[in-house]
């Protein structure tokens, strides 16, 4: 007998809907029947560990993967990972990617006119410490243009995926930075609720700053929390 | 008490962060259990191959047990199995996966599952993961499967894979983002 604990049910209102109109990808590829809600059995409140043997040397530092520094304006991203009854996630995987300063992805489907860096990924790993917290060091993200409407551009944004305990606990985001003229123009930031926008903005925080390094940005992230009360496979009333 | 972060696209320029090596190899010639080679495909509202995105599954090693703390039970685990694979697309624009049938699990009430693989599809236009379920057609478990029963029987089809007639272990499952046999998607 396996003792269950599970995990919360999700709020409602927070996520964005699958179906989007003014995200145009939504249309033929969001399902159009309701989802059938699924019981959290030993399955789902597992999930695959992820350490240190997923982390190449650097991976935390985009500005220290190639054979000099990319060009850009170097920042610090940072930010503390907790779950829904404030408790940090530990030495969980973070992993981001975003364009170069040029708004340009290493993807052979990114033809863009915008040079690609030799020394810029995009690509970044980190497992969070004892207290939930995260760090990277890259450069900001360019803004670019894509085909979803005349005239429509990405703010600048860095993607986040982040697995937490279980399988339950998975997330992948976007973090954009305070003040981006594109963001009232964006289908993506929009689809999601306007309370709950602010979860995707970072913030500029002096005191995370380094004088060696460069200005820093704070995003923190929520994942699923438990429920208080495990109970036996065998109750379960879900 | 905070609320949980919002989802966003994992879009479609992901592969310098998401993907690995050899994250497509669940099982290899040291694994026990029923070695199958999985190939999974994706249709959108028009029918067509999406040709893009990310898989990742979840599932038991043929001893039904999961490498996670949360798995106490002190059964057997087989220590040349990963429970987790993460699989992007091919030149054919298939996802191709080296696993096993699954043991069987605990589940609700004091029920066994039917072997069963969780999987999370992940593209550009797809808002959030994608949560389904892929069983195996002709497993005799899968008659007394409680969450596999409390899908309206014409839909459960959508969630089989199924052997090949022609290439013994390799077993198929298309995922449908839409129309007539859209595939039964889970919320959790």
């Amino acid at each position: 007998m396996a003792l269950i604990t599970p995990y919360k049910d999700e709020t409602e209102g927070v996520q964005p809907p699958l179906l989007y109109q003014d995200y145009k990808s939504t249309l033929l590829r969001a399902p159009l029947k309701p989802p059938v809600p699924l019981p959290q059995t030993l399955t789902e409140v597992t999930g695959p560990v992820l350490g240190q043997e997923r982390l190449r040397p650097n991976d935390n530092d985009l500005t220290r993967q190639g054979k000099a520094p990319p060009i850009g304006d170097r920042i610090i991203v940072t930010g503390r990972v907790t779950d829904e009854n404030d408790r940090p996630v530990r030495n969980t995987l973070v992993e981001i990617w975003q364009a170069n300063a040029a708004g340009r992805y290493v993807h052979p489907l990114d033809t863009r006119d915008v040079p690609l860096d030799p020394n810029f990924t995009g690509g970044g790993r980190a497992l969070t410490d004892d207290d939930g917290w995260y760090r990277f060091i890259t450069i900001i993200p360019g803004r670019y243009p894509w085909a979803n409407h005349d005239n429509a551009w990405r703010p600048a944004h860095i993607h986040f995926s982040l697995f937490g305990p279980s399988f339950v606990t998975r997330l992948v985001t976007q973090m954009y930075f305070p003040g981006d003229p594109m963001l009232p123009y964006d289908p993506i930031y929009l689809q999601v609720p306007e309370a709950h926008r602010d979860k995707l903005m970072s913030n500029f925080d002096y005191s995370l700053t380094d004088h060696e390094i460069g200005l820093a940005y704070r995003f923190d992230i929520v994942l699923r929390g438990r429920a208080q009360t495990p109970f036996e496979e065998g109750d379960h009333g879900h | 008490m905070a609320t949980e972060s919002v989802w966003q696209t994992v879009g479609p320029f992901f592969h310098e962060a998401l993907p690995w090596e050899g994250g497509e190899n669940m099982a290899d010639a040291s694994s026990k259990g029923e070695r199958i080679r999985l190939v999974i495909t994706v249709t959108d509202g028009n029918g067509d191959l999406v040709p893009d995105g990310m898989f990742e599954l979840w599932q038991a090693d043929s001893f039904g047990s999961f490498d996670h703390p949360d798995d106490d039970r002190g059964q057997e685990r087989d220590a040349n199995f990963s429970n987790f694979g993460r699989i992007v697309i091919d030149k054919d624009n298939r996802f191709v996966v080296n696993t096993i049938i699954p043991g069987r699990v605990p589940g609700q009430g004091n029920t066994l599952q039917a072997p069963h693989i969780n999987v999370a599809f992940f593209a550009r236009g797809i808002v959030r993961r994608l949560i389904s379920r892929i069983y195996f057609d002709g497993q005799s478990a899968n008659d007394e499967d409680p969450l596999l029963n409390s899908i309206e029987p014409g839909r459960q089809p959508t969630l089989m894979a199924r052997e090949s007639k022609t290439v013994p272990g390799e077993w198929h499952w298309n995922l449908a983002l839409q129309g007539d046999e859209e595939t039964v998607f889970f919320s959790l």
